[in-house]
């Protein structure tokens, strides 16, 4: 037997888990949870749970360190004894405010941050946390936009651990809750909007001999050099006297 | 009723937040992102304020008439959010391009008596959006260099 | 096998999380423990309550029944998330997620926190110890996007030869206690799916060494056993990895 610990808002009447859950601890090594996940995802099936939602819950659930394991190890001695067929689940809550939705969101994105951050200077991932920090700042956030998705983040941190570029990206999101890198030089500009599972939304611009010249495109992580070879990325990811950043 | 279009030699003023302004690494303001021009889902047009609207000895006094009164509006523009200025008929030109055929109509709202309804504005045109950020509407002043 | 700092001898450590945990003899109440996580707070930059709800669900039946919410503790991160500290009524969990500073910064912290634990509370029986590295092996893949597992690895999954073609996955666990000061040995190692970086395989490497007999009453010999812990912990791991491995993260 398994338990997912479940980061909750406070709203219990609400049953529409995809818009009420944010973020979970897995309560048993990773691995062991990979095996009772099947058993768990019956349960969050009759619970209501969309297919979708259950999965997106699993793995959440996979990806996020094991530092709340030991105290859940108690939670389960105590909770299992003799229960036969019953699971318990443990929902922490929290009040639905934009502030704490904003506040989870740049939690988890710097916690996401750490499972890579052996591969980032140390400047790099200085940098990115303020621009986090602004970018997700309750007093400029649009009350209508969504905070970005944390799986749109996963995609951009492995986007530029791919591309390793020089010149570190300024940060933007949409409204409908994707990072967008950027890049932009005196006369090209270049942006790549981050959605989740490695898909990647281009966009470019330069100018050349007085006229605008522009393109788009949707591809996967793994084909963006590819994609934008053409346009000669180097001007965007490298610096004029080749210091390296990331 | 007859349509009040917006004359093509006007400008439209339209808010763009922190996070659709295009920044560097260290979050210096750059210009805008083609994403401010996307409409939300199930919006029918994309909103704007017009300029000329608004009296003043010049442009720049016209400008931050039209910033006061959107800041007065229900909208309340961020501190750290940004304008985008854009002529009429480059913007429309722009559109053309890309064979969209949108209205710019004069459609006064009870918050905004300048408020723009620029209609048949595609949902998603990557290029499109690109294109106004970086030339036709992408004259960018910032909210906090407009005078209370 | 070197006694130096792990930040020292490896440039890019593949801890993804350590973390030493104290368990308390006897519960406190929660009005104690929130009187250390105030004291505790001018260290961190943020502190949030944490409470539960909890659900019983019935999985022959469907049916659930909602109890009341609980106060579970309190957690303390530092701004860039990477130190944390967990307050339970009955455990203390210090934690650090990479980027990993080494073991003097880690120890220091432990030690500092503990003792305003000590002072705000005055518990200070501890009935165990544990101390957890979880390391992560990122592996470039090769061009036929394949990893030799013996090749970072000196522990892993034996499989017979029946035919199959290359694994894709596994998870495996070793449990043993270590013949020296009393520690119990959990080695976790297994793939991670989906791998972080593009274009690479990631294996984890995962050392939970605990002690729950015996423990030190005094904090002169629970920094002794946890440098101990410690020095256990470097040898399982030096000898549970190859020197391709090491090329990895040197």
């Amino acid at each position: 037997m398994s338990l997912i610990h479940y980061e909750r808002r406070r709203n219990l009447g609400n049953t529409d888990w995809s818009k009420n859950w944010s973020s979970f601890a897995v309560m048993h090594p990773s691995y062991e949870l990979g095996i009772e996940s099947g058993r768990v995802g019956k349960l969050l099936g009759q619970l209501g749970h969309s297919e979708g939602a259950t999965n997106a819950i699993l793995d959440t659930v996979l990806n996020l360190p094991a530092a709340h394991g030991w105290w859940a190890d108690d939670v389960f001695k105590m909770a299992s004894g003799g229960t036969g067929n019953t699971e318990v689940i443990r929902f922490p809550h929290r009040e639905v405010t934009l502030e704490n939705r904003l506040y989870d969101t740049l939690a988890s994105f710097k916690v996401r941050t750490a499972q890579i951050a052996m591969h980032l200077a140390d400047g790099f991932r200085q940098r990115l946390f303020r621009q986090l920090d602004s970018l997700l700042c309750t007093e400029d956030w649009v009350v209508e936009d969504e905070p970005p998705k944390l799986a749109s983040f996963s995609t951009f941190l492995r986007l530029i651990l791919f591309l390793r570029p020089d010149v570190q990206p300024g940060l933007g999101a949409t409204q409908d809750g994707h990072l967008i890198a950027m890049w932009t030089t005196s006369s090209a500009r270049l942006s790549i909007e981050c959605l989740p599972n490695d898909q990647l939304r281009w966009v470019l611009s330069r100018c050349y001999e007085g006229s605008l010249e522009s393109a788009a495109g949707r591809c996967e992580l793994v084909r963006i050099r590819s994609v934008l070879e053409p346009y000669n990325p180097r001007a965007w990811f490298e610096h004029d006297d080749g210091l390296r950043t990331p | 009723m007859t349509t009040a279009y917006v004359p093509p030699d006007d400008s439209l003023i339209r808010n763009v937040p922190w996070a659709r302004l295009r920044k560097d690494a260290d979050d210096n303001v750059l210009g805008i992102d083609s994403a401010a021009f996307r409409l939300r889902p199930l919006e029918p047009y994309l909103s704007a304020t017009w300029l000329e609207f608004f009296a003043g000895a010049s442009k720049t006094d016209q400008m931050h008439e039209a910033v006061r009164h959107i800041r007065n509006s229900d909208f309340k523009p961020t501190a750290n959010s940004g304008f985008a200025i854009g002529k009429v008929r480059e913007i429309e030109a722009a559109c053309v391009s890309r064979s969209y055929k949108i209205r710019v109509v004069h459609e006064e709202t009870a918050d905004n008596r300048a408020h723009v309804a620029v209609r048949r504005w595609p949902e998603d045109d990557a290029v499109l959006f690109e294109e106004l950020a970086a030339g036709a509407w992408g004259d960018l002043v910032m909210n906090k260099d407009c005078p209370a | 096998m070197a006694d130096g700092d792990d930040w020292e001898q490896y440039s890019k450590p593949p801890i993804t999380e350590a973390a030493v945990q104290f368990q308390l003899s006897s519960s406190l109440a929660q009005s104690k423990v929130e009187k250390a996580a105030k004291k505790l707070a001018k260290f961190y930059e943020f502190s949030d309550e944490e409470h539960v709800t909890e659900f019983r669900l019935n999985a022959k039946t469907g049916k659930v029944e909602a109890g009341n919410p609980d106060w579970l503790g309190r957690k303390l991160n530092s701004k860039d998330r990477t130190d944390i500290l967990l307050l339970r009524t009955n455990s203390l969990l210090f934690s650090r997620l990479a980027p990993y500073q080494g073991w003097s910064e880690f120890q220091a912290r432990i030690e500092r926190d503990w003792e305003v634990w000590r002072k705000a509370t005055g518990a200070s029986s501890i009935s165990r110890v544990g101390m957890r590295y979880i390391n992560r092996l990122d592996i470039p893949l090769g061009p036929d996007a394949t990893v030799n597992v013996d090749h970072y690895l000196n522990v892993g999954p034996k499989f017979p030869d029946v035919g199959a073609l290359a694994m894709t996955g596994f998870s495996m666990q070793v449990r043993r206690p270590l013949a020296a000061d009393e520690l119990d040995l959990i080695l976790n190692t297994g793939t991670v799916v989906p791998p972080p970086l593009v274009g690479n395989a990631s294996l984890t490497l995962d050392i939970d060494l605990s002690r729950s007999r015996d423990l030190p009453k005094g904090e002169t010999e629970l920094w002794t056993l946890l440098n101990a812990m410690r020095s256990h912990k470097n040898r399982v791991f030096e000898a549970c990895i190859t020197p391709a491995a090491r090329e990895l993260f040197s």
